[in-house]
């Protein structure tokens, strides 16, 4: 969602000189099956820490609490009990070893680095960690607040989940990624399980908006 | 239910726990860290001066998504 949500921004961000790096915990070969199975162009340069080096030298949360519970506890009234029993159940049968660290949230870190090949010095500029999974902040304001770019289109993350799953669906019905179709064994499947539906994801991606926008 | 979802256990990686938007962080480790780009095992430093731009915006992603 994150890669969706950062797409239609990723020539904004290079026209305004900033390249976007995007640090993963998952195997490189679960990284590339991923990345062939999405259906559009990952907006940056992928790098590969499955130590997690990086995501300690930035401080970003790691919480097995924050990826369980704190989603459901914080659309509660949306979702019921009943989805946080299914949601733990889920997340558990689905934490593989190639899909990366699954207690590591995630989050969104500015550096500058002028002359950086020149002896120059890297300052961390802005900084956003995430609490638990789907704390985003809207992209606009990212590149507004932290970016001083002014004129990037709002993108609505139900939107995306939306893009995402046409984009999946026309890689498949079109065959142009051996490891998109299902007679590989190995590429990333989609959770058929209920919690995971687009209904539901759908409306976790509009609580969460509603939330946004009430701060 | 509420009070037992409160008393559960947090784990944080920062001691002082999650300092949501702090920009002090130890820059000579991440770009001294290790990361796989490209098929090939190299520096931060490595990937942040190769690349165009003076700026960075680096996406921390959850289980590759």
């Amino acid at each position: 969602m994150v890669l969706a949500a950062y797409a239609p921004v990723a020539d904004l961000l290079q026209s305004h000189s900033c390249q976007t790096i995007i640090v993963s915990t998952s195997s490189a070969k679960y990284s590339s099956k991923f990345a062939a199975s999405l259906g559009f162009k990952i907006p940056g340069t992928v790098v590969i820490d499955r130590k997690r080096a990086t995501h300690k030298a930035v401080r970003m949360r790691s919480s097995v609490y924050a990826s369980l519970v704190t989603p459901f506890k914080k659309h509660l009234k949306t979702f019921g009990y009943k989805a946080l029993g299914e949601a733990l159940r889920v997340s558990l049968r689905n934490a593989t070893a190639g899909h990366g660290h699954s207690w590591q949230q995630g989050g969104l870190m500015v550096l500058e680095h002028k002359g950086l090949n020149a002896g120059g010095n890297a300052t961390c500029k802005w900084a956003w960690r995430e609490e638990y999974p789907g704390d985003w902040l809207p992209v606009h304001e990212v590149l507004r607040d932290a970016l001083g770019i002014d004129d990037a289109p709002q993108i609505s993350f139900p939107e995306r989940l939306d893009f995402v799953i046409a984009a999946r669906n026309a890689l498949a019905a079109g065959g142009s990624s051996p490891s998109s179709t299902s007679a590989d064994p190995r590429a990333p499947q989609m959770c058929t399980e209920d919690v995971c539906s687009a209904p539901k994801l759908r409306a976790r991606l509009e609580a969460n908006e509603q939330g946004n926008a009430s701060k | 239910m509420g009070d037992l979802l409160d008393r559960a256990p947090k784990t944080h990686m920062a001691p002082d726990g999650p300092m949501k938007t702090s920009t002090d962080i130890d820059m000579a480790a991440l770009l001294k860290a290790t990361v796989e780009c490209d098929g090939s095992t190299t520096s931060l430093h490595e990937v942040l001066a190769a690349g165009t731009g003076d700026r960075t915006l680096m996406l921390f992603v959850r289980n590759g998504a």
